[in-house]
Order: structure tokens, then C-alpha cells, then sequence
């Protein structure tokens, strides 16, 4: 399997980060290097031990002291898998409180191919918030690709190599 | 600076945020003063992991506070006659411009904003690196400067992360306090006013004659009144804006 590069996997505090493992399997299955970072609370949803002994890189979820070294090597592609309202609401106004959020709007500027997948409940309320399709009309300005189909798949629990296969698109196109 | 009226110093705040450009603040510490301002550091809460604490609170004399007090504690420092933020991050920027105030640092910024103080901001990060091409950036910016918010962010006068010399800030600091500066201040510059050509080609730093030039070949977004053209600040500010996306995204 030829390597693809550098996939950050962004993982929020969302119930669809019981999915992160598996995904992470499939996308090094298809050769990408995948290191996974999470928000201070999305920490609480995915095994960082596992995931760190799976992509042999440590789960980063906090901005780095002034003196210690960066441990990740820089990413190829990104994707945010789940995104919750708040990130993707925070992302969109440059609000970069958590590591998470600083390299998504530091890699939003650099243009690189980032793709957010929301996790968010359908009828939960938050998906119905203004504030929702106004930061996903703004990322997509901004050049990042979103896939939300809460309408075809309940609680946008997309299957899983239906988003690598998109993944892939985004990066092998380079759509711009 | 010295109140003319009561003879006593003035009182400056210097904001520090999370930014390698923080080993910076005692050097404008002591020029502040050195040019006989009273001086309080407040740092943002991840501010705090970038500077030294104690040896700005020696100097100073006052606590460096990073946190929101609670009710019943008094206030541990003077009123701010001006304000200085350096560094400023990225993020500090936005969440001012959107009235976000979930630090000590930023409930401040945003009073004395509200109470049109003078406020200078440097924001301090590495051109290129991502941050200055995402657009809330320049949105926030524009409204800063729009509510009288003095920024400072020249990143080809002063590579690579904008850090303007405490010289230039203090120098800047003086205009605005003599008020030999005023080019901010809410009132006179309103977003809904109307300019003349003139005074557009004041702000681009262009010939008169080339701005109604570029308005007849409709270069530029303005509207004829009889035979005179006029136009609104805002659509000329918006429309620098979207050039100046023009450009990061060729880049």
C-alpha cells in the first residue's frame, strides 16, 4: 500500500467518537499515517491509550508548553471526526482556546484539505440552532469540506468507508 | 505620562497572551516606565506559561492577574488610563471582536472598548503560518478598528511575527493620549460615513483624480451625487478586505 502522508484525525466530545478506533483501522489500512488529537473534552470519549498504541503517536488534546518540542509530524490532510456544534461553531470564528481548534484554523489558512464530519444528534436541538448551518456555510467559504446527510443517515452517522471513500476524494482531487 | 491636572502618573495595562512573543513584555515594561507611565500586566490565562510572573510583579509592583476575581475580593489594581496588548494571539483577537469574555483579559478588553479608552493592539504571530489566512482574522480586525481600537499589524514593516518595537507602540501611545491622533475615534469615523474622494485617496494613499478614476471605471464601490462622487466608508473598508483575501488566496 503506497503511503498517502499524514492524516490528523480530530476528535470531539461527541457519542460518534465510538467510531474513531474502527476509522482509524480503515484509513491506515488504505496508507495514511494517522495521529489523533482531541478537544480537552473530547477526551473523555475515545480510549487515548488504545489510540495512542494503535497509531504509535501520542493523543495530543493540549497546546504544548513555550519549551517543550512538537511532537507530531505536520499533517497532509485533516479530518474532523465527529465535530461538535461547538468546534465547528468556534473553527468557523477563529476562536482557537483548545490545540484542536488552533490547528484547524492554522490549517483552514494554509488551505490544506480538511474535512468535518459533525456528530450531532438529529432533534437534539442543536441541530436546528442558526448558528449551525451558518458556520458550515462559512467553512465551506473557507474551503473545508463538510459531510452532513442527517437526512440520509440518522444522527449523521455516516458508515464509515463511505467517509474514507470521501476523504479520499477531497485529497486526491485537491478540490479546491 | 503624567495627568497634567493631578500631577500623578498614568496608568497603563499591558495584556499579555500565549505568544512566543512574550519574552518581549518586560523590555516594553520598562520603557513604559521609563516614559513615567504606571504600569499593570494582565496576562490571559495561557498567557501565563510565557512570561515570568514574579520578575513582572517586581518590576511592576503590582500582582499579574490572569484570572476573573471573585465578588467579594477588591479590585487589586488602578483604573487603566490606556491600554496596550502585546502579544496578542490570534485567538484573544477574535473572541474580543465577538464580545466573547471568558478571561479576566478579555472582560477588560471589552469594557474599556465599550468605554472608548485608548487601546493599542499588537498582534503577534508568523506570517504564512496559517493564521493570518483565515478570514475571521481580517473581520475582526476591521471591527476593532471600526469601535476605535488602535491595531497595529504591519507584518512586512516588522517579519515575521509583526513584533512592533516598544518604541514605535510608547511613540504611538503619546499621539493618541496628546490627541495629535485621532483617526479611530468612534464619532468621527463612523462606518455609515460618507467621504469624498479626497478623503478616500487620503486613506489608500492615492491621487484624488485616480479614485473618481477607478470609481467611473467602477474599480471601486461609489455613487454620483449630480456630478460629484461620494462614498461610504464601510463599502470602501469591506471592499480592501475582499482584496486582501484576493491576494492570501493567489498566495
Amino acid at each position: 500500500m503506497k503511503s498517502k502522508g499524514v492524516l490528523y484525525l480530530i476528535s470531539c466530545a461527541s457519542s460518534g467518537a465510538d467510531r474513531v478506533p474502527d476509522f482509524v483501522k480503515l484509513a491506515q489500512e488504505a496508507g495514511w499515517d494517522v495521529c489523533v488529537i482531541t478537544t480537552p473534552q473530547g477526551t473523555k470519549f475515545i480510549d487515548m491509550p488504545l489510540l495512542s498504541e494503535m497509531t504509535g503517536h501520542p493523543v495530543r488534546s493540549e497546546y504544548k508548553q513555550p519549551e517543550d518540542a512538537d511532537v507530531l509530524p505536520r499533517a497532509d490532510a485533516l479530518i474532523v471526526f465527529p465535530a461538535t456544534f461547538n468546534t465547528l461553531n468556534k473553527w468557523a470564528l477563529g476562536i482557537t482556546d483548545t490545540l484542536a481548534l488552533g490547528i484547524l484554523c492554522e490549517y483552514t489558512g494554509l488551505h490544506m484539505p480538511i474535512l468535518a464530519v459533525p456528530g450531532i444528534h438529529s432533534a437534539s436541538g442543536l441541530d436546528t440552532h442558526p448558528a449551525l448551518p451558518r458556520s458550515l456555510r462559512m467553512l465551506k467559504r473557507y474551503g473545508v469540506h463538510i459531510l452532513y446527510e442527517p437526512g440520509d443517515y440518522p444522527n449523521n452517522r455516516i458508515p464509515l468507508d463511505r467517509i474514507l471513500h470521501i476523504l479520499n476524494n477531497v485529497t486526491e482531487r485537491r478540490i479546491p | 505620562m503624567i495627568d497634567t491636572k493631578s500631577g500623578s502618573k498614568h496608568v497603563l495595562y499591558i495584556i499579555a497572551c500565549a505568544s512566543s512573543s512574550a519574552f518581549l513584555v518586560p523590555d516594553l515594561v520598562m520603557k513604559a516606565q521609563a516614559a513615567s507611565w504606571e504600569v499593570c500586566v494582565i496576562a490571559t490565562p495561557q498567557g501565563t506559561h510565557f512570561i515570568d510572573i514574579p520578575a513582572l510583579e517586581r518590576l511592576t509592583g503590582y500582582p499579574v492577574r490572569s484570572e476573573y476575581k471573585r465578588p467579594e475580593e477588591p479590585d487589586v489594581l488602578p483604573r487603566a488610563d490606556a491600554i496596550i496588548v502585546f502579544p496578542a494571539t490570534f485567538n484573544t483577537i477574535n473572541k474580543w471582536a465577538l464580545g466573547i469574555s471568558d478571561t479576566l483579559a478579555l472582560g477588560i478588553l471589552c469594557e474599556y472598548t465599550g468605554l472608548h479608552m485608548p487601546i493599542i493592539a499588537v498582534p503577534c504571530f508568523r506570517t504564512g503560518g496559517g493564521l493570518d489566512g483565515h478570514p475571521a482574522f481580517f473581520k475582526s480586525l476591521n471591527a476593532l478598528r471600526e469601535w476605535g481600537v488602535h491595531v497595529i499589524y504591519e507584518p512586512d514593516k516588522y517579519p515575521p511575527k509583526n513584533r512592533v518595537p516598544a518604541d514605535i507602540l510608547l511613540d504611538h501611545l503619546n499621539q493618541i493620549m496628546n490627541g495629535v491622533e485621532h483617526p479611530e475615534q468612534p464619532g468621527n469615523r463612523t462606518p455609515d460615513e460618507i467621504m469624498t474622494a479626497r478623503e478616500v485617496a487620503a486613506l489608500l494613499k492615492v491621487n484624488a483624480r485616480t479614485i473618481v478614476s477607478w470609481a467611473e471605471q467602477k474599480k471601486l464601490p461609489g455613487f454620483k451625487l449630480g456630478d460629484l462622487w461620494r462614498f461610504r466608508r464601510r463599502a470602501i473598508e469591506e471592499y480592501i478586505t475582499q482584496l486582501e483575501m484576493e491576494v492570501i488566496k493567489l498566495n
